[in-house]
């Protein structure tokens, strides 16, 4: 009988936006992931960088969060995020999915920060090393040209090339070649409609039960 | 407000509800800076004394030792200037840096000819990597013509014809290195021993004035919490 690379892993997805409404990746990749048979908990916070998971930080503009065969539950906006290291202390997970990368954009800018884009990753990533937690980082896909967060093609390819060669020793998946742009719809720019985003999960599932992190650590 | 995942830690409940029947419109949120981060650090070059820095404006000072060289990267807002006073042993110095987004800047002090002089190198954050270690070359000496860098023991150029007052930086793979200083093609000093690079860090190769073979020194990049 086949077994799922996934299966029995416990899970831990943390990160911005996209996990914070119900037909978010809260609901698609958990729930995919949860088919493979992994255990599975989420917890977003909008608007979050990759620092406000050093520190309790209050979110702005939405947070849910979904524990192991459970439903999601919606949290305020001011929901704090909350320190990677207590996390992953409390419910010791096999994997670490980090789903982070719009919010280092600076989408409205005409350049775009590295310096501060490198201090951000780098502080958490050093953190999650330090904990000694497998990881994979999910980075932003493509949106829809400009519109309210003023979401670009270049911009997301140079966030996106950034990422690759800084979020190690987390393993990277690039979500711009999972679709073509535009394909799937947004509802501003930057997160997705209903469809998007049950695409973007099941790719993402799919990448993550090839992930060489995670047969790695079925091996174990 | 904390999350439940903090609840399950204090016993408080936050809302709950599953229905799917959210308002889907994402408030607008920034994305990013206005600006990029920006840095400043000091760095002891004389190869004697201890290099102190007395900020301007608070009481907050440094000691550089020659075995400690280098104050970590300090954030500072891009676009603003500081100030403070360097001494080394017995002479003093005013300096005012202004530090623009996106910069790493070293104010560096030492002595040549007994007088402490300062000198600024700006390096433009670039070329960040995780699985390499990252090394930048300095060329502060005027009397080591045509410098370079070399892994010790082998001809292999890491940096070549170094330029005074340039810098430049490059990706190496991390691994144990030690570098000969060239000049004018000859090798120059002694190997210096930079131990075991490491992926994702930054290192500084500093070759300042005076003479060239004992002039050469390394740090660790590190940036202040």
């Amino acid at each position: 009988m086949l077994t799922s690379a996934l299966a029995g892993l416990s899970i831990l997805i943390v990160g911005d936006s996209h996990l914070t409404v119900p037909y978010y990746l809260i609901d698609s990749l958990h729930s995919g992931l949860e088919e493979q048979g992994a255990e599975v908990r989420t917890f977003g916070v909008c608007g979050t960088n990759p620092s406000d998971w050093l520190k309790p930080t209050e979110g702005t503009c939405g947070a849910a969060e979904r524990e192991p065969g459970g439903k999601v539950k919606v949290l305020p906006a001011s929901t704090s995020t909350i320190e990677i290291d207590q996390m992953i202390a409390r419910y010791k997970p096999n994997l670490l999915v980090v789903v982070m990368g719009d919010t280092l954009g600076a989408y409205k800018e005409p350049v775009f920060p590295k310096t501060w884009a490198w201090q951000q990753v780098t502080g958490l990533t050093q953190a999650i090393a330090k904990a000694g937690t497998a990881c994979v980082w999910i980075g932003p896909p493509w949106g829809t040209e400009g519109q309210k967060f003023h979401k670009t093609e270049v911009r997301t390819r140079q966030v996106s090339a950034f990422l690759a060669s800084n979020v190690a020793p987390c393993e990277y998946i690039d979500s711009t070649q999972l679709s073509k742009p535009g394909e799937w719809a947004t509802s501003d720019g930057q997160h997705f409609t209903r469809s998007g985003y049950q695409s973007w999960g099941k790719a993402l599932t799919q990448e993550l039960l090839e992930s060489p992190t995670v047969q790695k650590l079925e091996k174990k | 407000m904390k999350s439940a995942f903090a609840a399950t830690l204090t016993g408080v409940l936050s809302l709950s509800t599953g229905s799917g029947l959210q308002a889907t419109e994402i408030k607008l949120y920034p994305t990013g800076p206005a600006q990029d981060s920006a840095f400043v650090r000091f760095v002891n070059g004389s190869t004697d004394d201890t290099l102190s820095v007395q900020a301007a404006d608070s009481n907050a000072s440094l000691e550089l030792t020659t075995s400690s060289r280098a104050s970590p990267y300090m954030p500072v807002t891009g676009g603003t200037s500081i100030g403070g006073t360097l001494r080394l042993g017995t002479d003093t110095e005013s300096v005012q840096v202004k530090i623009l987004p996106g910069e790493f800047v070293t104010v560096l002090g030492f002595d040549s000819d007994q007088k402490l002089q300062i000198r600024e190198v700006r390096e433009e954050g670039d070329r960040f990597t995780a699985v390499r270690a990252s090394v930048a070359f300095s060329d502060l000496n005027e009397d080591c013509k045509q410098p370079g860098v070399q892994v010790a023991g082998r001809q292999v150029f890491l940096f070549e014809n170094g330029e005074v007052g340039k810098w430049a930086r490059r990706q190496i793979n991390p691994v144990p290195l030690q570098v000969q200083l060239t000049c004018s093609g000859t090798p120059t000093g002694e190997p210096l021993n930079m131990g075991t690079l490491q992926a994702g860090e930054r290192y500084s190769l500093f070759l300042v004035p005076g003479d060239p073979a004992r002039s050469l020194f390394f740090i660790k990049d590190s940036v202040a919490n």
